[in-house]
Order: C-alpha cells, then sequence, then structure tokens
C-alpha cells in the first residue's frame, strides 16, 4: 500500500478526477477526507471507502471562501488525526470564459476565486498541519494550458492555472525545507462530463483535437490519478516544485 | 373552440442542456448533473461485486433518478459513469452502459 498512514484532503471529491483520486488513495490505505461544495456529493464516495474497511469523512464547503477553507482543514484534522497531504483538485471553466475582450468581470472574479483563491487558502490553513505531522505533500492541479497558448481561449482559466503554477513553486520553496513538497499537476483535456458532451455534439471539434494528441485520444481521470498517487507517496519524497505534465505529448508538439 | 385554442398559451421554457455524472456503489446510484451542479441519489440493489444483477431495475431506477434532477427546464445529454471500484474500471463488464441505454440515456465516452 502506497500511502498507508497517511491522512488526505481533497477537494473537488465529488466527481470525476477528485472522486477518483479518493477511492483510489484510500485503496491504497490512505484516510480521506473527501471535500466537495455539498455534502451529499461526497457522502457516497465515502460511505463506499468505509464500507471496504477505508476511513474517510465527508465534508462540505466552498474552497473560494476562506471560512470554509479554515474549517474544512479542522474538521479533516480532527477527523483523520493529522495531514500529509492537500490535493489542491476543485477548479471550474465555465463556458462564458472566452477571450481576454470578451469575459466579463463576474467571471474572472469567480475564475480567480475558486481557482486561485481556494488553493491558497487550503494551503493557507493545511500546510501548518502537514508541518506538526512532520511533513507532506501539496499536490496542485493546475494545466497543460498554464504552459502554452490555447487558440480556443479561456483567459480566466488560463490565468488562473498560471497562478496555480507560481503559487506551487513559490510553496516549494519557502515550505520544502521543512518537509513539505509542493507539486503541480498539468494535465491535458480529460474525458471529463462536460468536454465529452461538447465534443460529442461537435464531431468536427474532435477530431481537430485528437490531431493534436501524438497519443490519439483524451485523458482518463486515471491518468491524473496516477500521478496524483506518485506524488502523495514517499515515492516523490525528492520531487519538489516540480511541473508534471500528463497531457498526452500535447505540449511537446509543433506540428 | 377547443379549450387549448381559448386559453393563451404560456411560452415554452427554454430548456437547457446538462450531462450527468453517475457514481453507481453496491447501495446507492447517484446522478450529478452539470453545470447546474443539482444531484440526487436513490438507495438499490441491483450491483453487487461491480456488476449489474438485474438491468431492467437498474434501468428504471436510473431514469427515476434522472427524470428527478432535470425536471421541466433541463434536458440531460449523456452520462458519464463512475463505480465504486473507482476510475480505470472496464464500463462493458459492469451491465451499466445496458442498464443506461434501455433508460434511455447515452454513456459519453
Amino acid at each position: 500500500m502506497r500511502l498507508k498512514g497517511k491522512a488526505c484532503l481533497i477537494t473537488g471529491a465529488g466527481s470525476g478526477m477528485g472522486r477518483a483520486a479518493a477511492l483510489r488513495f484510500a485503496a491504497e490505505g490512505a484516510s480521506v477526507a473527501a471535500w466537495d461544495l455539498k455534502k451529499e456529493t461526497v457522502e457516497e464516495t465515502v460511505s463506499s471507502i468505509v464500507k471496504k474497511g477505508g476511513k474517510a469523512v465527508a465534508i462540505a464547503g466552498d474552497v473560494s471562501k476562506e471560512a470554509d477553507c479554515k474549517r474544512a482543514v479542522c474538521e479533516a484534522v480532527d477527523a483523520l488525526g493529522g495531514l500529509h497531504v492537500l490535493y489542491n483538485n476543485a477548479g471550474i471553466f465555465p463556458s462564458d470564459d472566452g477571450s481576454v475582450i470578451d469575459t466579463e468581470e463576474k467571471v474572472w472574479d469567480r475564475v480567480l476565486a475558486v481557482n486561485v483563491k481556494g488553493v491558497a487558502f487550503v494551503c493557507k490553513y493545511g500546510i501548518p498541519e502537514l508541518i506538526k505531522a512532520g511533513g507532506g505533500s501539496v499536490i496542485n492541479v493546475a494545466s497543460f494550458v498554464a504552459l502554452v497558448g490555447c487558440s480556443v481561449p479561456q483567459d480566466a482559466y488560463t490565468a488562473s492555472k498560471g497562478a496555480v503554477l507560481s503559487l506551487t513553486k513559490s510553496l516549494a520553496v519557502q515550505y520544502g525545507p521543512k518537509g513539505v513538497r509542493s507539486n503541480a499537476i498539468c494535465p491535458g483535456p480529460i474525458e471529463t462530463p462536460l468536454l465529452m458532451d461538447w465534443l460529442l455534439k461537435e464531431p468536427a471539434e474532435k477530431a481537430k483535437r485528437l490531431n493534436r494528441i501524438p497519443m490519439g485520444r483524451f485523458g482518463k481521470p486515471e491518468d491524473i490519478v496516477n500521478l496524483a498517487l506518485y506524488l502523495a507517496s514517499d515515492e516523490s519524497s525528492w520531487t519538489n516544485g516540480a511541473a508534471l505534465v500528463a497531457d498526452g505529448g500535447i505540449t511537446s508538439n509543433y506540428f | 373552440m377547443s379549450r387549448a385554442e381559448k386559453e393563451p398559451q404560456m411560452p415554452e421554457k427554454d430548456k437547457t442542456e446538462e450531462v450527468g455524472d453517475l457514481f453507481v456503489t453496491e447501495t446507492a446510484v447517484t446522478i450529478k448533473l452539470l453545470p447546474s451542479n443539482k444531484e440526487a441519489s436513490r438507495n438499490i440493489r441491483w450491483f453487487t461485486k461491480g456488476t449489474v444483477t438485474n438491468v431492467k431495475s437498474a434501468a428504471k431506477d436510473i431514469a427515476f433518478l434522472i427524470g428527478k434532477v432535470q425536471g421541466r427546464s433541463k434536458v440531460v445529454r449523456g452520462l458519464t459513469v463512475m463505480t465504486d471500484q473507482g476510475a480505470g474500471v472496464d464500463l462493458e463488464k459492469t451491465g451499466l452502459p445496458q442498464a443506461i441505454a434501455k433508460a434511455g440515456f447515452e454513456v459519453l465516452r
């Protein structure tokens, strides 16, 4: 078991990659605080972990609100007895986020609040707990668009993921000496419900995107979860401040 | 003149298209709609050891649950599916795609 004895807080654990991570981390021996906006969303995940003999707790709250982050970290520590891993997976990419010329202020505010402030607040209250536990791992989900420009713009999202990447490196330098590693995962397009639905409606767009991916397929949640598992485990004990790309080769592809 | 012709008709509300995220465990099925985040759950007895044991019951529960969350204002276009075994499970072997198809929906993949 690669995460035996580790207590992990996972944001956005109510669906997709977050839920997959909660189930996988638990299967690898971790105790899990599964956090999403509504408790009902994560209760089934928690319940299935507990039924298999694991330890998990459901936490509700909005990562964009500092008070919720403070409370969530306290609840996780109380329930799990400490924290070793912060997995900042929650993020949004609203459909009304487009080019900087078209995107309204309210969209910028919401995207930056969830995607950037959310990561910062979880780290603000979570990192001291990791230090108390003798060290740990912060895993932030950035994106491949933090590394390369995208001709189908979602500028608020892109800017937010660039900020997550920069913040990750700053955290790595500040808290590495205290035993806390901070790394970012930069996923390419993953088979999430919204992406799959849109691509089914637009076969030409699907073909255009697949053509840009050397591996010839979109990412699956488990592609990212496997990377997160490595970062959460002691196997990554000398990996700090890294931007780990899992994009099927998109960012290496010139033509 | 029929009643329908006499009375002014309410304009039909535009329906928003949503995608469903289905999560199935041995005891419950949960649906979460995106982007609205509306969700509902139902206790079940037709999913054992990672396999659908009663396709008809499964289809009925899935259809009921989706009907409940989509209401009159939403249309569910398709579903992504995960089980309590996590990601990476071969869905075809679970019997869920058949149940979802029987319920009148499509698995997005």
